[in-house]
């Protein structure tokens, strides 16, 4: 980084100037970058940004953002903050894609790069940024030649990219696409990061249940196991107690064509309503399971299909029949590490040959900020700091990065396998998954001659 | 679905003031990243960690200081209720943290 260039580039309230006069100068240097951009600056309501939007000096005296009760920038020292938001970039990274300008000292801390030979930049809120155009100085930054606002219709998040995550929750409806593909992406760096804090557990669960439970078969033996069979995959989310009644009637006149395969967080629930699984997926590392399948009357005629990173008091709780996945073999090898007992699920349907698939209770997200009833640990209400994601049938619901990742995972296993695999995702208010068709539980059955709504 | 509650493989134990340092340092860069949600569910544990060691220290004699780190904790909650993850990475670095070195000496 090049401290000169970062001193010269680093916006800067000025003292004495009208802000008036400051906002002409700003957006005619932004007109000569983005003459659109510019005029929709110009003609921005500040006023409209729910609690309003103020810039004021920090701590060091760079500038600062608050929108209503939120900080954007730190209110002590900005600049900092943005180094280590510009570290999300990799350091020889020749392009990158800038969510949201702000008071512009993420895009100031990027430019510092001289290898950096283009940052696009796409604003987020043309009213948050008329109030900063006003109050900061941001000709230095407008006037570097490598800035570029992006002006496609629909971006897309292709390039490396760094947001100031307060901004995304501001963002406006026209770009609600890529500020979700940035949550998203940003959900996946903060599972993995959970992840890695509990690789010491998962690594001594891995060893314990190879000295307990080593001689238990492969799950991939189970392959072609119910070819034919429609797939029931049911998690344990809010939207499954509504699906119970439907559930009881499938298993009592349909019990050969249906496979049922529940998650660890759907058999408490289901074996109180009297539905028992003909599998039931672990993957969890979360230490109360034990206490949860304790506290059950554990179905013998249930197989139970688990990964190595389970509490070893997991299968050997168990009654029924079990199976691991083996770290090295197909299909569970790129699952050994998974957290999601739901991906488990969806994928060992496929891989026993079942004919269509319909998934029941997986809501991967609170909807209405509720969570379910038959939950593990200490289950909380929705965090308001969790991200929001697109709803089944429109609007929004809280979910957490966990829920987040294993989505985008079963996205992609499906996106892989529809075209000769229907599937059907039946969660009345749950999180919009791409590629399965998304109906009640009743036209799904319909659907698959299953009986119907 | 995994459902969020408070981690029971964080030990509850008493922290160092480093520890405690370094603990709240690595806390505040996870919320200016975005990467807040893995960071926020040991918060819980982080600041009873922190009443434990602040209390200790309260009981040692060292009152003023400590009293105004705890006074610092204190408004962690505030700054969570409303999902204000910067302010609370400020209240963490730049209240907290300085509160506890002056703590250290």
């Amino acid at each position: 980084m090049n401290q000169e260039l970062l001193t010269s580039l680093s916006p800067r309230m000025l003292a004495g100037q009208p802000p008036d006069r400051l906002l002409s100068s700003n957006l005619a240097a932004l007109a000569a970058c983005d003459l659109d951009l510019s005029r929709r600056v110009a003609a921005a309501h500040p006023e409209t940004v729910p609690d309003g939007v103020s810039v004021y000096a920090a701590a060091t005296g760079a500038p600062t953002i608050s929108a209503g009760s939120l900080q954007i920038h730190s209110a002590y020292d900005p600049l900092a903050e943005a180094l280590l938001q510009a570290g999300q970039v990799p350091q020889d990274a020749g392009r990158a894609l800038l969510l949201g300008l702000g008071a512009g000292h993420l895009a100031a801390a990027l430019l510092a790069r001289p290898g950096l030979t283009r940052l696009d930049v796409l604003p987020l809120n043309a009213a948050v940024l008329r109030v900063v155009a006003s109050r900061v100085d941001l000709k230095p930054l407008l006037c570097d030649h490598r800035l570029r606002f992006v002006v496609e219709e629909r971006p897309a998040l292709s390039l490396p990219f760094a947001a100031v995550p307060p901004l995304l929750t501001l963002a406006e409806p026209r770009v609600a696409a890529i500020r979700d593909q940035a949550l998203d992406a940003l959900a996946v760096r903060a599972s993995r990061c959970h992840r890695d804090a509990d690789l010491p557990v998962i690594e001594a669960h891995r060893v314990r249940n190879g000295q307990l439970h080593g001689a238990d078969p492969d799950a991939a033996g189970l392959a072609g196991r119910h070819r034919g069979c429609v797939a029931l995959v049911v998690d344990g989310g809010p939207s499954l107690e509504g699906a119970l009644p439907a559930l009881h009637r499938l298993r009592t006149s349909f019990a050969r064509q249906v496979v049922l395969l529940a998650t660890e967080f759907a058999i408490r629930p289901l074996c109180a309503a009297g539905l028992i699984p003909d599998y039931v997926t672990a993957a969890g590392t979360h230490p109360d399971l034990p206490v949860v399948f304790g506290h059950i009357d554990l179905p013998a005629s249930a197989t139970l299909i688990y990964t190595a990173a389970v509490p070893p008091a997991v299968p050997a709780a168990w009654r029924g029949a079990r199976y691991r996945c083996q770290e090295q073999a197909p299909p569970a090898a790129s699952l050994a590490m998974t957290e999601s007992a739901l991906l488990l699920a969806v994928v060992l349907a496929r891989h026993m040959g079942t004919g269509a698939l319909i998934l029941c209770g997986a809501d991967l997200g609170y909807p209405g900020g509720r969570a379910p009833r038959f939950a593990v640990g200490t289950p909380e209400a929705a965090q308001p700091w969790f991200r929001q994601v697109p709803a089944q049938g429109g609007g929004a619901l809280p979910a957490s990065s966990e829920q987040i990742a294993c989505r985008l995972a079963l996205q992609a296993f499906l996106r892989e396998h529809l075209r000769d695999w229907p599937a059907y995702h039946c969660a009345p208010g749950g999180a919009h998954i791409a590629g399965p068709v998304e109906c009640p539980l009743g036209d799904a059955l319909g659907a698959l001659r299953l009986g119907g709504p | 679905m995994r459902q969020i509650s408070r981690p029971h493989n964080v030990p509850l134990r008493p922290r160092s003031l480093p520890e405690l340092i370094d603990e709240a340092l690595h806390i505040a860069q996870h919320l200016r990243l975005g990467l807040a949600e893995p960071v926020l569910l040991h918060l819980d544990a982080f600041r009873d960690a922190a009443n434990v060691t602040l209390g200790s220290a309260v009981q040692k004699g060292r009152g003023q200081q400590a009293e105004d780190a705890l006074g610092m904790l204190g408004d962690l909650p505030r700054c969570l209720a409303r999902a204000d993850l910067i302010a609370l990475a400020d209240a963490l670095e730049h209240r907290l943290v300085p509160a506890l070195r002056a703590l250290l000496g």
